[in-house]
């Protein structure tokens, strides 16, 4: 057999508190605290009885009141009761302050619900074109960017031995096959799996040599930030001077 | 939306075309734009005179019946749709649209918003609960974001809420907010405390023991 119980969800000891104030019609500012304890530590017991997890702060609020109760209990000084502490001062602030703020959150529901019936405009941000991403990298900045990824094997420093098989025009092929795929590609990611430095020293060849047919744009945002590879919008075979090449 | 213009004025071809331009510009922006970049934007010689345009054109939308207006939301205008169609917008952005803010999320945005920066054990404090996985789901939804660090012991984060916060909630600034007095007040109406529990301050050094046990 099964059944079904429905419980009010707490989000936590004050939440219980301002229930039970609620229900009981409570003035906030004068809490029956004996009576507040117990119908605090009978909810406690219900949730246990359920085999609900009850968090640690239920326990800690559980144990603040106890000492409130046991407090008030203590006969006050006749003539220092206007100095002395009322012993729930300091819960009642927090009620307080909790309530503000839970009320806030049900008008912030609110304007949530009202915005969510509205569908602002969304359109995507165009494209952007490569000229309006940063500027052209010099020679010297392809070189500084080179040194990098040079330097980077020799951490690895793996050795290997390969003819010296791999010529300029295989490279621009191949840097060309890349960019056909997509519009732009990173300049580190062009010497990706390349250990032998004839091969990268090859692939920068291959580069510039593209740059300077006019078949490959260098970008970058600022000094030192990541080269970036395009293919230019003009016909790549024709060059500057108007001469058509490969 | 306000803009101070006279029911039967005739804008000018000037501000005709001022109010096609800036029209254009809320058409093709996916964020809500500022009065003083729309008048950046378009060269409008002022503020004001975009604010009027924009007033112009919203007249126009509902005067001609559109589907949608001109909204002021954080700190600019944006097109969006109105709210008697979110039904059937509703049913194009069919399970694409995310989830509603629980309560707690709610909660502690609303005390973010009110008292930041503010670090996670003031938050807790007010709330007293822990406040972990809310935080971290308003900070995933680009709600709050991390603004700083606290002094104190191991210099806490700080969080702040973000513009997308504005724009989720379709405030205009942080003015748009619930002013916190008046839900204060809205509370004194039920339980007019006879006395005040809560005395004034200076006396609170009294001999009481709540200070000094301090079970916090």
């Amino acid at each position: 057999m099964t059944y079904q119980v429905r419980l009010i969800q707490f989000e936590g000891p004050l939440d219980l508190l301002l229930h039970l104030i609620r229900r009981d019609k409570i003035n906030i500012y004068d809490i029956p605290i004996s009576h507040i304890t117990r119908e605090y530590l009978a909810y406690i017991e219900v949730m246990q009885e359920l085999e609900l997890e009850v968090a640690g702060e239920f326990f800690v609020m559980a144990a603040t009141l106890m000492r409130i109760k046991s407090q008030m209990l203590l006969p006050r000084h006749e003539g220092l009761e206007e100095e002395e502490a009322d012993p729930r001062e300091e819960l009642v602030k927090n009620l307080l302050e909790y309530r503000k703020f839970k009320e806030a959150a049900h008008q912030l529901a609110s304007k949530e619900e009202d915005r969510r019936k509205v569908f602002p405009r969304t359109a995507a941000a165009p494209v952007e074109e490569p000229e309006d991403e940063g500027f052209e990298v010099s020679l010297f900045d392809l070189l500084e960017a080179l040194q990098s990824v040079l330097k980077n094997i020799k951490q690895q420093s793996i050795y290997h031995v390969v003819p010296d098989s791999v010529t300029v025009e295989q490279k621009i092929e191949s840097i060309r096959a890349t960019l056909a795929r997509r519009s732009e590609v990173l300049f580190t990611e062009l010497f990706l799996g390349e250990f032998a430095k004839i091969e990268i020293i090859v692939t920068f060849l291959a580069i510039l040599e593209m740059v300077k047919l006019g078949e490959l744009v260098a970008r970058q945002m600022s000094h030192a930030a990541d080269i970036w590879l395009y293919k230019p919008r003009v016909d790549p075979y024709i060059d500057a001077n108007g001469n058509r090449h490969g | 939306m306000e803009t101070g213009m006279d029911e039967n004025t005739d804008i000018g071809i000037d501000d005709r075309s001022l109010a096609r331009e800036v029209e254009a510009l809320l058409f093709a922006s996916d964020t809500p734009l500022p009065a003083a970049k729309l008048a950046a934007l378009t060269g409008a010689p002022s503020s004001r005179r975009v604010l009027e345009a924009i007033g112009a054109l919203s007249k126009f939308y509902s005067e001609s019946e559109r589907g949608f207006t001109i909204v002021e939301v954080a700190g600019g205008y944006q097109l969006a749709t109105l709210p008697e169609f979110s039904a059937v917008v509703s049913r194009l952005f069919k399970g694409r649209k995310k989830a509603k803010l629980t309560l707690p999320a709610l909660e502690t945005l609303a005390i973010v918003a009110y008292k930041q920066p503010i670090g996670r054990m003031q938050i807790e404090a007010i709330r007293g609960v822990n406040c972990d996985g809310v935080l971290a789901t308003l900070i995933e939804r680009e709600l709050i974001s991390i603004s700083g660090r606290g002094d104190g012991v191991g210099k806490p984060y700080l969080y702040s809420t973000t513009k997308k916060f504005l724009e989720y909630l379709g405030l205009k600034d942080f003015g748009d907010l619930p002013n916190l007095d008046d839900l204060e007040r809205k509370f004194a109406l039920d339980a007019g405390p006879s006395k005040p529990l809560v005395p004034p301050p200076g006396s609170q050094t009294g001999s009481g023991g709540e200070a000094a046990t301090g079970e916090e």
